[in-house]
């Protein structure tokens, strides 16, 4: 009774497998394989839009700041949502070896739906992704 | 996203498996090289383990982490493997007694083909991935820092999610991004790949001389098919290295259970530190392995449970450093929010908490029939006399359940739902752990009380080179060779590079001269500035969408028209191209 119920157990898996699963692992691994091969570098390496508001700026900001640079954020202080409390994270992933401070005079900033007089006239914006997300540098 | 990145990778996995080598030899050794061979997996995940626990050391004391300090640590745990081994006589290994040999069979070997072409098809979609969510967040930024800054930077950590999580994964990772030869965490996906045969082969290995191939292999294929394992197979998420690593040493346990042989508790005690050492939940199903190890052992308990004491306090040992050294710096604490005895406040979240783990965990589409297996398997064993065997898994399957509730029982933040698949990770490895015990189970179920409890499958007599042997290779090597050969004829791997964005010039079509391209915006500026400076008015710079910063002049009508300006510009010592202006 009990080898019966072994048997069953054993018997079960095999038509599980056999029947769909072994090949449904393979048709999803190439279904993955072909979607992923056919990102391109901002779908694979740059943090998505949701999180960091725009994939421009922020691909823009690794391209102009150098691997010692210290950049801050400066947001709205009604800024709600991913952009809030996500998008820290998502730089300072992207953006390592480059440091986030909340010091002032971090030399590189982005703004997050922020006045940008806040960040002085000596604010030159390099990046602006067209819907309040901006990234720049603080003359010296 | 390179060769060279995935030829470093594989190097560094071979590294860890010679580490694990080292501490196994020092653990038991092995009489024969074969033997050796059965226990790889065992052995890569001991070096898995035990770099996270002394890299962990390491960057907690402040030792400056990188390329060589890795080594070093290898070096230095293998030698302390070798010493162990030497002092504990442990004798230099034959290549085979042919008593270890296990005899091939023709279904094993389909078996054994079926799992080999899955783990080939689960290397194509981790190459060219792209990150999660929490990735992004919080895994690549602690590993990147590990790697740029040779340490744990406290203030980093200390902002990201899950501040206090412990650094065993980043910093197997910071040692990936050196062997790969920069901070490429697309390729690191593979990383994930290396866990999955090494996990693959530790299962195998450790119940190969148990159980025999017709219970096994297929229950084994059916583990690694579950619909969400595979899905998140080679993800950067740490939840499936830490099932891995909890779900071997489960397996040491049970087996332990049943010889008292006690290097599979001290392998255990390792893998379990290494557990603790990947994520938070690693200490809560840690702590259910020991629960059901000592509920098992109950009647053996004035022989058994001082050294089920001994390896569960040596295993929560080797992660006090961590959990000192974040305390020490103020990082929050990994408690859950509700506090230990908060959870009671909150007394009307047990119940759906239990409810949704329980429904997620016999979820059909999430994992097929392991975990009814598991249950049926459970009873079986039971009833087949191998009691101790039966309560632990059950006990274990029982306490991770019950712990899994409790996380969302405690942690009030979080929804009690399955929106955002957070309740599949928590419960994933709990599902691992049984998964991987149902083939035993089955195994005793079948040998019942009637039969002694030997070796499952009798060793080869006579030659190996049979005519099954042969059948047995050719179908392996066939189904090795026939998954690559059939991908491979649809076109050959592609690999990003930065010509993906540089498109030829098509007659008819408008076209730019690019002057050069920077890898960064100042170089790129002085490029431009010198175009400028020469007359070519309009020359701009602007992000090429590889990765690089492109120095162009656009809207060029003709492509004729470009290369007159190709010669004007090698006249003053510049040298640009012309390519499609795609108009975007």
């Amino acid at each position: 009774m009990i080898r019966f119920g072994v048997v069953l157990c054993v018997g079960l898996a095999v038509v599980v497998t056999a029947s769909r699963y072994f090949s449904d692992a393979l048709e999803g691994s190439d279904f993955w394989a072909d979607r992923h091969s056919a990102l391109d570098y901002m779908a694979r390496s740059v943090p998505i839009e949701t999180a960091v508001g725009s994939t421009k700026v922020v691909e823009d900001a690794r391209l102009w700041m150098p691997e010692d640079a210290r950049y801050r954020i400066v947001a709205a202080p009604d800024l709600q949502g991913p952009l809030q409390w996500a998008a820290p994270d998502f730089l300072a992933g992207f953006l390592l070896p480059r440091r986030q401070t909340e010091s002032e005079d971090a030399p590189w900033a982005f703004c997050y739906l922020c006045d940008p007089a806040e960040l002085g006239d000596r604010f030159e914006v390099l990046s602006d992704g067209g819907n309040g997300v901006l990234f720049g540098r603080v003359r010296p | 996203m390179t060769i060279r990145a995935i030829v470093g990778l594989a190097a560094l996995n071979l590294f860890v498996l010679g580490v694990g080598a080292g501490v196994l030899w020092g653990l038991r050794g092995w009489r024969t090289w074969t033997e050796f061979v059965r226990l790889c997996g065992v052995a890569y995940f001991l070096g898995i383990a035990s770099l996270f626990v002394v890299l962990t050391l390491e960057l907690v004391a402040g030792i400056p982490f990188g390329a060589t300090s890795v080594a070093l640590t290898g070096v230095g745990l293998v030698l302390g493997g070798l010493l162990v081994g030497r002092q504990r006589g442990h004798r230099t290994p034959r290549l085979s007694s042919g008593h270890d040999s296990l005899r091939p069979s023709l279904l094993g070997a389909v078996f054994v083909g079926a799992i080999l072409v899955y783990l080939e098809a689960l290397f194509r979609p981790g190459r060219l991935s792209g990150l999660g969510w929490d990735v992004w967040a919080s895994w690549v930024p602690k590993a990147k820092g590990i790697y740029f800054s040779g340490g744990i930077d406290a203030d980093l950590f200390a902002s990201l999610p899950g501040p206090s999580y412990p650094p065993g994964l980043p910093a197997l990772h910071a040692a990936a991004f050196n062997a790969m030869g920069s901070a490429d965490p697309v390729t690191l996906h593979l990383q994930q790949w290396f866990l999955a045969i090494g996990f693959v082969a530790a299962v195998a290995g450790l119940l190969a001389p148990r159980v025999r191939g017709w219970i096994l292999l297929p229950l084994l294929l059916l583990i690694l098919l579950m619909p969400d394992l595979r899905n998140r197979a080679t993800d950067l998420y740490a939840d499936i290295p830490l099932g891995y690593l909890l779900s071997v040493a489960a397996l040491l346990v049970i087996l332990w259970i049943e010889d008292s042989r006690s290097w599979k508790l001290w392998a255990a005690a390792l893998l379990l530190s290494g557990a603790m050492l990947t994520k938070r939940e690693g200490m809560l199903f840690a702590v259910c392995i020991v629960v059901a190890a000592l509920v098992a052992t109950f009647r053996e308990r004035r022989t058994l449970w001082p050294r089920l004491g001994a390896a569960s306090l040596a295993a929560f040992a080797l992660v006090l450093p961590w959990r000192v050294w974040f305390m020490a710096q103020n990082i929050s604490s990994d408690a859950p929010e509700a506090g230990y005895l908060g959870v009671f406040d909150h007394l009307d979240r047990l119940w759906p908490s239990l409810e949704l783990v329980v429904s997620v965990f016999f979820d059909y589409d999430l994992w097929l029939l392991v975990p009814t297996l598991a249950v049926a398997s459970v009873v079986f064993a039971y009833l087949g006399g191998a009691r101790r065997e039966a309560v632990f898994a059950l006990t274990l399957l029982a306490t991770s359940v019950v712990g899994s509730a409790w996380t969302y029982w405690s942690n009030p933040s979080l929804e009690i739902g399955r929106g955002d698949g957070l309740v599949n990770r928590v419960v994933g490895s709990p599902l691992l752990m049984v998964g991987v015990l149902l083939p035993l189970l089955l195994e005793l179920a079948w040998q019942g009380r009637s039969e002694p409890r030997v070796a499952a499958r009798q060793p080869v007599r006579g030659s190996l080179l049979s005519w099954r042997t042969a059948f047995a290779v050719v179908i392996v090597g066939a189904a090795l060779a026939a998954y690559p050969a059939i991908t491979l004829a649809g076109g050959a791997p592609s690999f990003p590079s930065f010509d993906d964005c540089v498109q030829a010039p098509i007659e008819g079509q408008k076209v730019r001269v690019v002057f050069g391209y920077g890898a960064t915006y100042p170089e790129a500026v002085a490029l431009r500035d010198r175009a400028l400076e020469v007359g070519f008015q309009g020359t701009d710079v602007a992000q090429d969408g590889c990765g690089r910063v492109r120095v162009f002049l656009d809207n060029v009508p003709t492509r004729e028209i470009g290369e007159e300006i190709v010669g004007e510009a090698n006249t003053v010592d510049l040298q640009p191209t012309v390519e499609l202006d795609p108009d975007d």
